[in-house]
């Protein structure tokens, strides 16, 4: 393959994952909620430098560096989840519930002493 | 696409993911609570992994690419330790203004 066509498409694909970085940090600045800023730092976050990561690894391809970013990639598919779910449970035990924008709560009524105040649910008392 | 433009490209998606770096910094200094700063952290220290790939990218050497992955996982190690020392110490307040929490 020419290397003109490898460089297009490495910076096409740096484009991409730089593009969903920017919309992940928009969305972390302007969405209202810890919970809701998750989902901009867990998804658009892990797409973002998986480009990336696909970037460096075709440019540096004939070096054998493609091996070292696709174990990154499996790096950052594993440990976003972890550290995000780690993260929302450290929020969700700290905080109290109306910082929450929260429609349904199913932690509230198993953790009523760990977790915010439980919602008492009509029909829900017996047992 | 020729050699000029190719690295001409790539440090003008250095600059867009500096402002990126920097949106993020802001909610880092924003943020109310503490999750906030560290969701902030975990963003911000991927944002750096990114920087760091498209440097080692326009520089042309691979060597730097060592320094991406101990970034990538001193940012999640740091996120899981700012996460659980949040969960186990819930009533310190660190970095919390002062005017904000009187009532």
């Amino acid at each position: 393959m020419d290397i003109s066509t490898v460089n297009l498409v490495v910076v096409a694909l740096a484009a991409i994952g730089t593009l969903f970085l920017l919309i992940s940090a928009v969305g972390m600045l302007r969405l209202p909620d810890v919970l809701t800023r998750m989902h901009a730092a867990g998804i658009a976050a892990t797409l973002g430098i998986t480009c990336l990561l696909l970037a460096t690894g075709l440019h540096f391809l004939a070096e054998g560096q493609m091996l070292r970013m696709v174990a990154l990639i499996i790096l950052f598919f594993v440990t976003a989840p972890i550290a995000t779910t780690t993260m929302a449970r450290a929020a969700y035990r700290t905080s109290h519930s109306d910082q929450f924008l929260l429609s349904h709560d199913d932690l509230a009524a198993l953790s009523p002493a760990a977790g915010p105040e439980s919602q008492e649910e009509p029909g829900a008392d017996e047992e | 696409m020729s050699n000029d433009l190719f690295e001409l490209s790539l440090v003008v998606l250095m600059t867009l993911l500096t402002f990126s770096l920097l949106l993020c910094f802001g909610r880092l200094l924003r943020g109310p609570k503490l999750p906030d700063r560290t969701v902030a952290f975990d963003l911000i220290s991927i944002h750096a992994v990114g920087i760091f790939l498209l440097f080692a990218v326009n520089s042309h050497s691979y060597v730097l690419l060592e320094g991406a992955i101990i970034t990538a996982v001193l940012g999640f190690l740091g996120t899981m330790m700012f996460a659980r020392a949040l969960e186990r110490y819930p009533h310190v307040r660190w970095l919390e203004r002062p005017s904000e929490d009187e009532d």
